[in-house]
């Protein structure tokens, strides 16, 4: 059975519940286009999983709405024959949201009537297999959707989850406020509440990078219980990791085991029924696609500059935030090296945030490098020998205090924006841990005027385009 | 298949440029067919311009570019400085600038 779920970026929700959430205490109505995301296996449900992305809400206007009343609306439905026309030049799905002023979460057999006519409208003029989405939204903020499908026996399906993202990351999906609690997770339950672990359970997170930061924030995730996660890297275990990866042994170097099926077994050992799927692969490659479309939230863990930019230009497409960890450590040449600099990072990118090219936090002239050397050693050669591409230096110094802090650091974000314990703008876009002089800073950057990803809301949620996230594999 | 981000060959497009695109064991390239050329600086008036877009374009941008047939000055009848070099794509010797 397939999974469906659906994502709105802060500002279109924002904008959402503007409209239909009035002090008159009546029902109201608007259009949200999605654009798609495929997932030919979600990894842990290995079913397809089709994402909706929204790009744009188009409210009714007043004038069109017939009646509008705490239980009922009814509106003219030229509103909804111009969204079904622009859903077929752009290759779109309309879903119709509407409010229920009374607080009732769930379809009534009115919607029920009402939307049937409006799946028969849109199969009428954009033909058989039109799908809609339907989306009530309640006083509180709280949603639940589903999706029309014709032809089936039931008429539609619910969406699993709707996500929220921006500064905060909101998750409705149909039992939150049921599901049972584990007794392991009862304590921090005590600080955050039960709705953060049924959160935490119901997310899909992928980490990318599987180091020193990596393996502390896959372990973290796992004590926390995140109930799905998946691993991508496409290292070893070598002795020299030792001192930083959590969960690898020895044996693992002499085994020559992959790092991420350390990861998987680790945290399948720890019995907390977190399901860990490892990915042996760069982030870039096409096999990574379908998990990496199946993950709520990932955290960006590489040291390598040509995995960052993918995931910079993933954050906006598939409106997935991204957390993204950076650790510099910089000494002189001394036997006891002075420390020149010693910055740790975590910088979270996605709709509403300054993209990591903005930042000038990757170098695009050494993604370039390392992209080419992974696709072409030869020309990488060539080129370093002309003294055209810089070269890999000496590996860089890492120390696990300070890699797991940034895992920390990065961990609490997420909690933060899932929970809101530091309350209103309590989410830090950017915050640098100086190390060496002991203290936290937050630098500020306004996205480039013309920047594809992060200045406007162009490529916000376009999903699955050819080419992939319209750029050079 | 192409490969080209929409926004590039909407550009290329709408400026009426006529373009193909190849891939060559992974390298990608396009190839801008008889483009004119500045005026009586080279022996030829036209060439085709090839550029190798890079992964990860448009986040990186391409380095270097590459024409056929070879060009020398007018001035001199030499090949510019440092534009001397084979670069071999598509079954072609393309000149390297």
């Amino acid at each position: 059975m397939t999974i469906y779920s659906l994502t709105i970026c802060t500002e279109d929700y924002e904008a959402l519940t503007a409209h239909l959430v009035r002090e008159d205490g009546c029902e109201r109505a608007a259009y949200l286009l999605c654009r798609k995301a495929h997932a030919g296996i979600d990894p842990w449900e290995r079913q397809v999983h089709e994402k909706f992305l929204v790009t744009h809400v188009i409210p009714v206007p007043d004038e069109d709405v017939e009646e509008s009343t705490p239980v009922r609306i009814s509106w003219r439905t030229r509103s909804f024959v111009r969204s079904l026309k622009e859903a077929v030049s752009k290759d779109l799905v309309v879903a119709i949201a509407h409010n229920h002023p009374t607080g009732m979460l769930e379809f009534s057999t009115q919607d029920d009537a009402n939307e049937s006519d409006l799946l028969q409208g849109a199969l009428n003029r954009n033909g058989d297999g039109t799908r809609i989405l339907s989306v009530v939204l309640t006083p509180d903020g709280q949603m639940a959707g589903r999706i029309w499908l014709h032809p089936s026996g039931t008429g539609h399906e619910p969406l699993s989850t709707i996500r929220v993202v921006g500064p905060r990351i909101a998750l409705h999906y149909p039992d939150r406020a049921t599901m049972l609690d584990m007794p392991a997770l009862h304590r921090q339950a005590l600080a955050f509440g039960q709705a953060l672990n049924r959160d935490l359970r119901n997310l899909r997170i992928g980490i990318v990078g599987y180091g020193g930061t990596g393996s502390a924030v896959a372990m973290l995730l796992a004590r926390l219980g995140v109930g799905q996660i998946v691993l991508f890297d496409n290292d070893i275990v070598d002795q020299t990791n030792l001192n930083r990866l959590h969960g690898a042994r020895q044996a693992d170097a002499d085994a020559m085991r992959q790092k991420v099926e350390v990861a998987a077994r680790e945290i399948a050992e720890l019995g907390l029924g977190v399901r860990a799927v490892p990915v042996n692969a760069c982030v870039g490659d096409p096999v990574c696609r379908d998990a990496l479309k199946s993950c709520d939230v990932l955290f960006g863990c590489t040291d390598d500059h040509d995995g960052r930019m993918f995931l910079n230009r993933f954050a906006y497409y598939y409106l997935t935030p991204v957390i993204d960890i950076g650790l510099a450590i910089d000494v002189d040449n001394e036997d006891v090296p002075n420390i020149k600099a010693l910055d740790g990072r975590v910088t979270v990118i996605g709709p509403g945030h300054t993209c990591l090219l903005c930042r000038e936090i990757i170098d695009t002239a050494i993604a370039a490098d390392q992209a080419l050397q992974r696709k072409n050693p030869m020309e990488y050669d060539k080129r370093k020998a002309e003294a055209y591409v810089f070269g890999e230096g000496n590996p860089s110094p890492a120390v696990v205090t300070f890699t797991t802090e940034l895992a920390c650091m990065g961990v609490n974000e997420l909690l933060h924006r899932l929970q809101g314990f530091r309350g209103p703008d309590g989410h830090a876009a950017n915050r640098v841990r100086r190390f060496h002089h002991n203290e936290d800073r937050r630098p500020g950057r306004h996205p480039r005027p013309d920047c594809p990803l992060c200045a406007s809301k162009d490529t916000w949620g376009a999903g699955d385009v050819h080419p992939f996230m319209d750029r050079i594999e | 298949m192409s490969f080209l981000p929409a926004r590039d060959r909407e550009y290329l497009e709408s400026k009426e440029i006529v373009f193909e695109e190849h891939d060559e064991g992974g390298q990608k390239g396009i190839i801008l067919k008889d483009r004119p050329l500045p005026v009586d600086r080279f022996d030829t008036e036209k060439a085709d311009i090839l550029i190798l877009l890079p992964s990860g374009y448009p986040d990186t941008a391409p380095d270097m570019f590459y024409l056929l047939p070879w060009l020398k000055l007018t001035n001199g009848g030499q090949y510019p400085r440092r534009a001397d070099q084979p670069f071999q794509f598509k079954g072609q010797s393309w000149q390297r600038w």
